[in-house]
């Protein structure tokens, strides 16, 4: 039975892949919009409690963010406004009993709610979770609150997804009141909520000098909603293109200004992708009559397998069917970033090795030399060498003689090739050290005996595994980098579960990855260590 | 302030931070010795599948770079797990899980070491054997080095707490700062090769015989 249920699934994989047909429906005319345009009327639901997107001001008339836009939409529709006010309780009720035909109230655009009703995409607004940090932390990225004591709300959806991200230290509260206490007493460094409330606290006395200077993460947008019945009519396609020509035209950012909202990512990267257009200047996110947005123009987490096609349609029925995400394979800029760190990883574990074993001989000559001042001082080197972190010596480097070289004679360091450096003089030393013993072992049968390159060959049969231990340790340091910013493996890693959120995937697939460059890597070497000692070993003992 | 002063200064909460380096170490060794005693354990049973469970999940382990688990762990494990409907909270703070994930280097070695040591114990070469405690000494300075990438998710210790020191005041004091933490690193290493030495060498006074056959 589970046989027979695989091979349907790989049937429907197949045939999918093969088809590669996207399904194209023609939009079917809506029963609301001809009743609109014969009332000459549009009735909308909005807040009235929640400033500055739907509110009353002071002489009883609703105003807001959401408001202008709803008056915006009617202009464009040639009809007249009816505003209703509607909560976050019964906006969703009113839409479906049709007193209201639209709703544009603080409604984030989920899964859940597009049982319920029809979604207008793209969002007009779109908030995500910030950190309310401290006065003192200094803090720019998620990456700088790395391990830090984070307050949080018990309970909130985004604890785990913001976790699993960015490896925070969260602390939990029963209460917003109880996380704020812990906040000011310095019990943690920052509050996680909500972007729209942290904006909100920031504009009081008591969390003056506070900042929230980090990009929003999991952003949510808002969507304008209509009835459930409205799905693929030419209404939901009309207003899904003036919204996408608002942030176009930058309507909605001057709505932003207008209504002193803080300046919204959502806003800023939406306006940069509705706007997009190709070489021949042609519009990228457009569509033509009755079809869905292009793929790349969408929200990610509302595509399924039957909006892709090809190999993007086969990973979204794994991760549909099985729950395992690889979609970046089909993200264009994350499959780029995800082979450049592969690409970035082979060169400098490539580098690194050649560079250590060139250093690890020639500090090898050092050590194993008969002048007895420098074979003390190389000693002594190499000792420091090794017993300094790879990753302390690189900050050393990148940072400290990088910043000196940088403000005294304008040169700026490569991170890269700072990586190979440390990477090699560390493990080099240890080779060194390695080759040294062999050679002193060599010296018990033969006191006369020195170390020259032509008798490497056989002082790899003793050092041999030494040394394989050694470039094997290197490979794994070299996620390392990643420290100093060099787009290797880790950093383009923990850049898409960043933005994807399928941490467990990636990760595995990294460790895979790297099991993969060390085994690889140690047959390379080894069989590089037997032709060297089968060809020359004879020859030079 | 002159830059000797400003070192002054900061050095008790630097040196804090090398204690945090060594208690990370010190717990990720013993448990790594404690586990990988468990994976030899099982080597010398006498079923296959064990036998192959031992050899695998520790060359496993050997294989996955530190910095990976130390990232993977951190997300991994939960900051609080609850037991007894939510009665008890057990907290697992950074630094614990950075030592667990530093657990995998020194229990690959002992499931490797441990086992020849023991065979070494059974033929009668003691000394061969005793070399055991000198050898997991080198891995304790292994971890005690690779306990500085800590700092990456977060643990406060001696790298993690410069990086702080100098964000505080300015980066033209990165160079000073690094080259002091990488002075602490040194010492604590050369205390360590001292010890090392010395338990070495009174092994091979004690067990000078047996070392002699076993050569």
């Amino acid at each position: 039975m589970k046989k027979l249920k695989f091979i349907k699934l790989v049937l429907f994989v197949f045939l999918s892949f093969l088809a590669g047909s996207e399904t194209l429906q023609a939009a079917v005319k809506s029963a609301l919009l001809e009743k609109i345009r014969k009332d000459n009327l549009i009735t909308v639901g909005v807040k009235t409690d929640f400033a500055p997107f739907g509110y009353l001001s002071s002489d009883g008339v609703i105003q807001g963010f959401e408001v202008d836009l709803a008056y915006k939409i009617a202009r464009e529709l040639g009809v007249g406004i009816k505003l209703v006010g509607v909560s976050t309780a019964n906006r969703f009720q009113r839409l479906e009993q049709g007193a209201v035909d639209l709703v544009i109230a603080t409604a984030a655009d989920t899964r859940e709610r597009r049982k319920v009703a029809t979604a207008i995409e793209p969002g007009y607004f779109g908030a995500g979770v910030t950190v309310l940090l401290r006065p003192e932390v200094k803090a720019n990225s998620w990456q700088e609150l790395r391990g830090k004591s984070i307050c949080a709300l018990q309970g909130a959806y985004f604890n785990k997804g913001i976790n699993s991200r960015y490896v925070l230290d969260l602390k939990t509260f029963k209460t917003i009141g109880a996380a704020q206490s812990a906040l000011k007493q310095g019990g943690c460094v920052g509050f996680l909520y909500s972007e729209m409330a942290i904006q909100r606290y920031l504009a009081r006395p008591e969390f003056a000098n506070y900042t929230a200077k980090i990009d929003p993460a999991l952003i949510v947008p808002w969507a304008a909603f209509l009835p459930r019945s409205e799905k693929g009519t030419d209404f939901e396609h009309l207003l899904g293109n003036m919204i996408a020509d608002f942030h176009r035209t930058g309507v909605l950012s001057e709505l932003q200004k207008k209504w002193p909202i803080a300046n919204s990512k959502f806003l800023r990267d939406s306006r940069q992708l509705w706007s997009k257009t190709d070489e021949a200047g042609n519009l990228i996110c457009k569509r033509s009559v009755g079809a869905e947005w292009p793929v790349e123009c969408r929200e990610k987490t509302f595509i399924t397998s039957a909006d892709v096609q090809g190999v993007g349609a086969i990973l979204r029925i794994i991760d549909e069917k099985i729950g395992l995400d690889f979609n970046f394979v089909s993200d264009t800029y994350d499959r780029k970033r995800f082979l450049y760190g592969i690409l970035t990883s082979v060169l400098l574990i490539f580098l690194s090795t050649l560079m250590t074993i060139g250093l690890g001989i020639l500090g090898a000559m050092a050590l194993t030399t008969k002048r007895s001042s420098t074979r003390g001082l190389s000693g002594v080197l190499a000792f420091c060498l090794e017993t300094t972190p790879p990753l302390l010596s690189m900050y050393l480097v990148f940072f400290g003689v990088g910043a000196l070289l940088s403000a005294k004679y304008g040169v700026n360091l490569s991170a890269f090739w700072v990586a190979v450096s440390c990477l090699s003089i560390y493990h080099g030393a240890m080779i060194s050290k390695t080759i040294a013993a062999s050679v002193e072992l060599q010296k018990k049968d033969d006191p006369n005996y020195c170390f020259s390159i032509l008798r490497m060959p056989q002082i790899l049969e003793t050092a041999g595994v030494g040394i394989d231990g050694i470039l094997t340790n290197l490979v794994k340091a070299s996620m390392i980098a990643s420290a100093i910013a060099v787009p290797e493996l880790l950093t383009s890693t923990l850049g898409i579960i960043s933005d994807q959120g399928n941490t467990n995937e990636m990760m595995i697939l990294l460790f895979v990855l790297f099991f993969g460059f060390t085994s690889v890597w140690l047959v390379i070497i080894r069989n590089v260590q037997v032709i060297i000692i089968r060809k020359y070993g004879n020859q030079n003992a | 302030m002159r830059d000797i002063d400003i070192l002054v200064t900061w050095t008790p909460y630097l040196l804090e931070g090398l204690g945090w380096n060594i208690i990370i170490s010190l717990i990720a060794t013993i448990m790594g010795i404690l586990l990988g005693s468990i994976f030899v354990w099982i080597k010398f049973r006498q079923s296959s599948i064990s036998r192959r469970a031992g050899a695998v999940i520790p060359a496993l382990l050997r294989g996955a770079p530190t910095l990976f688990l130390l990232f993977y762990l951190a997300i991994l494990i939960p900051n609080e797990i609850s037991l007894f409907d939510g009665q008890i909270t057990l907290v697992v703070p950074i630094w614990l899980k950075a030592a667990f994930a530093l657990t995998a280097s020194p229990l690959a070695f002992t499931a490797w070491n441990l086992y020849s040591s023991i065979n070494f114990w059974k033929g009668g070469q003691r000394g061969a054997a005793m070399l055991f405690i000198p050898n997991c000494m080198n891995g304790f300075m292994i971890t005690f080095l690779a306990s500085s990438g800590a700092s990456l998710v977060g643990v406060n210790e001696l790298v993690g707490r410069t990086s702080t020191v100098i964000k505080t005041f300015d980066t033209d004091y990165s160079l000073i700062f690094y080259s002091y933490a990488a002075c602490l690193f040194l010492c604590t290493a050369l205390v360590l090769k001292v010890v090392v030495r010395r338990i070495q060498k009174m092994i091979e006074g004690r067990f000078a015989s047996s070392l002699a056959t076993s050569n």
